[in-house]
């Protein structure tokens, strides 16, 4: 009666089931606790007048959310409704291809504009004063990239991001010892 | 056997799916996920731009109609119902418009920037 494949084909599924269940459950949990935050979910990093970096609502990440939930939640109610899973035609996917394409095409915009904030480290870095000179990054590591926290005295790497609002931290970790002007993704 | 525990499953997993949308809505209305400057090119900016504002229109109406139009059709022959023809080259083109109208105004105004 054990070596019965069918019960056993159904004992696997359902060990599955709950595996992907419990992994989607737990994401909707941290959601709702925010300890998964999403208030970046929508947001990109502009320039502004003054060349610092702020954070601001994106209208293409807007329109990528909108499309993806609409399909998405069409297609789940169909096919729940048909009993099998259903065929995507071609014009929903062109209307999801024009809503990625632009997404695409906003964030290569975005990025050309503000370089990396990695990039920026490494050309101040390269910039400093020759060999002899002592260069006082606070113990930090210089050789670290950016974001992962080097935290110097104040000194060495530079500040990529000064983001507007109370909510709105983005950029690289320059934080540490006396760093009090520490971004944090 | 196994027919019903799909059927179980699918409709846990649209449980699933179902909160997790509604979380993010949920945290899209309390202003948790930040929505500021939506219309705006940059924060500093203080006028909207007609371009976001219309593709902010055509977003919101495109999604709504074909949620409406793929529920009143449903799926008889197993196929998600497409865009109906006789509206599928304006929405498509208007779409595609809105978008690069959007993107071109971007591009022009990042260039501009110092």
């Amino acid at each position: 009666m054990w070596l019965n494949p069918q019960l056993i084909a159904l004992l696997i599924a359902v060990v599955v089931a709950i595996i992907i269940l419990a992994i989607g459950l737990t994401v909707v949990r941290l959601i709702w606790s925010k300890t998964m935050d999403l208030s970046m979910l929508l947001t990109e990093v502009t320039t502004d007048g003054t060349g610092q970096q702020q954070a601001k609502a994106s209208l293409s990440r807007f329109q990528f959310l909108v499309f993806t939930f609409v399909v998405a939640g069409l297609y789940f109610v169909l096919s729940l409704e048909s009993g099998y899973l259903i065929e995507v035609p071609n014009g929903t996917l062109v209307l999801l291809g024009i809503s990625g394409v632009s997404y695409l095409g906003s964030k290569t915009i975005s990025s050309g504009a503000n370089p990396p904030p990695a990039q920026t480290s490494r050309q101040t870095t390269t910039s400093e004063p020759a060999a002899g000179t002592r260069t006082d990054n606070g113990g930090g590591n210089s050789n670290e990239p950016a974001g992962t926290g080097n935290g110097g005295q104040g000194g060495g790497s530079a500040k990529p991001a000064n983001v507007g609002g109370s909510r709105n931290k983005v950029g690289s970790g320059n934080t540490g010892k006396g760093g009090k002007d520490g971004n944090q993704t | 056997m196994i027919a019903d525990a799909s059927f179980i499953l699918s409709l846990a997993l649209l449980a699933v799916i179902g909160l997790l949308a509604a979380a993010v809505l949920l945290q899209l209305l309390d202003g948790t996920i930040e929505m500021r400057g939506l219309l705006l090119p940059s924060p500093d900016e203080t006028e909207v731009q007609p371009e976001r504002l219309l593709l902010l229109g055509l977003t919101i109406f495109a999604g709504l109609a074909y949620f409406s139009y793929g529920l009143s059709q449903g799926a008889p022959n197993g196929v998600m119902p497409d865009i109906p023809d006789d509206l599928r080259t304006e929405l498509l083109a208007a779409l595609g418009g809105g978008n690069a109208l959007y993107l071109f105004r971007k591009f022009t105004f990042v260039r501009g920037r110092p």
